[in-house]
């Protein structure tokens, strides 16, 4: 059979295959909906597929910015869109659901995204890092280490890690294209001229398997060596911006360090969480107005409460 | 023993627009115009070809617009060549790619990065062309040694002194940046940025125009000295014979994009043959 022919039949019965395949979903749905006039996961099934070819795209090159159709939602764009769509994409009605925002499971975010998802897919929802199989963030990885089984959804507000000292997006597609990432170093040279150390808080860059340097989004500096030859994939999703990236699990992500100047996480100087106790998590900093007094607490609550409950899990770093 | 050439550039050719079959048989110093009349397009240079030797310092004169400021922007890679090659000669390159016989313009441009970087340096006439004005001085050195690849702070900053230091920059204020310092200051931290990866080939554009004539004097005693030192090769662009006389052992003339004269400077100022090199020798006040 002629190449021409061969694909044309092929694209044929894979649309065929792809219809009927709608159809099946839509009638479900329509059978397990309590609402009408959208889609099981919100977005049709053509952009959730669309998304999942950008996931897998994403994967086979780690730490590379895939451009996706973002899609319009009932959240405006920056609200965490990017990691929403990317839940919508992959999510079945067997899955497990958590939802935190910088850590937190209740905070007005988190809580409304978890409602829209749990209720447009069907899903159960948890605060327990544990149990969940797909969790969707912001600014946090969770403290207890995940499993090879489960999925990290990162919401992205400012996915090119170059934009701090290139404003062109055309110019920093052709650094990222040709490696070229000797500004980035230069901006990090300078802070440490300025500063004596690297003044970058949170989004900090990371070199993601030898090739390609990325935003982490903006995780605090203590989340960073999580992402190196990490149990989990981690998925990265910019609405606002439609880039999508993903570091598969066991893969090198490296911080930009200098021999002399290494990265180097939070250091809270040996304070603890006055909820739970633990001395060895990402620690929020409470100042009171009146007294001026600090006090710490957790910024994952959902470890928090597993600590004061004496079945805590399992720990990074040890 | 027969001295094997550097650099060898063939028949380099660089057309802005759309260019014609009859650009080069309608621009160039017998028509007096470097406009093709057919196309409309600027012939910046055509057929430009010539050897650089090691430890060579080698001068390209002309008037405004004569194509040879082109030249060296094409060597540098910072423009696309329209036709022409290049080779390099015994040359090793740290990494992967064997150039050796290969044509330099016809590689990808990461690999023209990679051999920018690893033995050209280039210092501009506009000192803004040449270094980050927002960036400390150092740290503009600093740039070139990143890119090949040094990740230590203190490495790089005993490099950037040592390297101020000779081209008579205080060290104290290596952490400011070139924005503050005056134009002779300004043009050897260029000299000192283009000097640190040690290049092999140096290529300066109209270093001393614009420069007050004492401090002109003291880049030139500054280009001399140091070539003198590590042995470089240097491609010399003015329009100041004096400069041209002071530095080269062999001199270009070019006019509308063409090479005109090609000798020893002394033969070139004391007996032109061209007619237009006769009237740029002549005119010198």
């Amino acid at each position: 059979m002629k190449l021409k022919e061969w694909i044309a039949n092929k694209e044929h019965k894979d649309n065929i295959r792809h219809l009927s395949a709608c159809n099946a979903q839509a009638e479900k749905s329509e059978v397990r909906h309590k609402f009408s006039g959208y889609n099981f996961a919100f977005i049709d099934e053509g952009s959730k597929r669309e998304i999942r070819r950008k996931l897998l795209k994403a994967i086979a090159i780690p730490g590379y910015q895939v451009p996706f159709g973002s899609r319009e939602l009932p959240i405006a764009s920056g609200w965490g869109t990017g990691g929403l769509q990317i839940t919508f994409s992959i999510i079945g009605t067997e899955d497990i659901l958590k939802v935190i925002d910088q850590g937190c499971d209740g905070s007005v975010n988190a809580v409304n995204i978890k409602k829209l998802i749990s209720k447009v897919a069907e899903v159960r929802t948890t605060i327990d890092t544990h149990e969940a199989t797909i969790i969707q963030t912001r600014h946090r990885i969770p403290e207890e280490r995940m499993r090879e089984d489960q999925i990290l959804v990162l919401q992205v507000p400012l996915p090119e890690a170059l934009r701090r000292i290139e404003p062109s997006e055309v110019e920093t597609r052709r650094m990222h294209a040709e490696a070229d990432y000797s500004l980035m170093w230069l901006y990090l040279y300078e802070d440490i001229v300025k500063f004596k150390e690297i003044s970058i808080a949170s989004r900090y860059p990371v070199m993601v398997g030898g090739r390609y340097i990325m935003d982490p989004s903006p995780v605090p500096r203590w989340d960073v060596p999580k992402l190196h030859m990490a149990d989990t994939l981690y998925l990265f999703g910019a609405g606002r911006e439609k880039r999508i990236y993903a570091i598969p699990p066991y893969t090198k992500v490296e911080p930009l360090e200098f021999e002399d100047f290494k990265f180097r996480i939070e250091d809270f100087k040996g304070e603890s969480c006055m909820r739970c106790g633990s001395k060895d998590t990402f620690l929020d900093e409470i100042i009171d107005d009146a007294t001026g007094r600090r006090t710490y607490l957790c910024s994952d609550t959902g470890y928090c409460d597993k600590v004061l409950e004496g079945k805590e899990g399992k720990y990074y770093g040890d | 023993m027969v001295i094997v050439p550097i650099l060898h550039v063939k028949n380099l050719t660089k057309i802005f627009g759309d260019g014609c079959p009859l650009c080069p048989h309608s621009t160039g110093p017998e028509y007096e115009t470097n406009v093709c009349k057919h196309c409309g397009s600027v012939v910046a240079c055509s057929d430009v070809s010539f050897e650089l030797y090691p430890g060579e310092i080698l001068g390209i004169v002309g008037e405004s617009g004569s194509g040879k400021s082109t030249v060296v922007n094409l060597l540098h890679f910072d423009w696309e060549v329209t036709s022409g090659e290049m080779f390099v000669q015994n040359t090793k390159m740290n990494g992967s790619i064997n150039i050796n016989e290969k044509n330099l313009f016809a590689l990808s441009s990461y690999q023209k990065r990679q051999i920018r970087n690893s033995f050209m340096g280039i210092v501009y006439q506009n000192p803004y062309l040449g270094l980050r004005m927002d960036v400390s001085s150092g740290g503009n050195i600093a740039e070139r040694l990143i890119m090949a690849n040094w990740r230590s702070i203190a490495m790089m900053r005993d490099r950037a002194s040592e390297l101020l230091e000779k081209t008579e920059i205080p060290v104290k204020r290596m952490d400011e940046p070139p924005r503050n310092f005056s134009g002779g200051m300004q043009q050897r931290v260029q000299i000192a940025k283009a000097l640190s990866n040690n290049p092999l080939i140096l290529l300066l554009d109209e270093v001393t125009t614009g420069l007050d004539v004492s401090v002109q004097a003291r880049v030139l005693d500054l280009i001399r000295n140091l070539q003198r030192e590590i042995n470089l090769s240097i491609i010399v662009v003015s329009h100041d014979l004096g400069v041209i006389r002071l530095l080269t052992k062999r001199t270009i003339v070019m006019k509308y994009g063409r090479i005109v004269e090609i000798g020893l400077t002394d033969q070139i100022l004391e007996d032109p043959q061209h007619p237009y090199t006769q009237i740029l020798v002549s005119s010198q006040l």
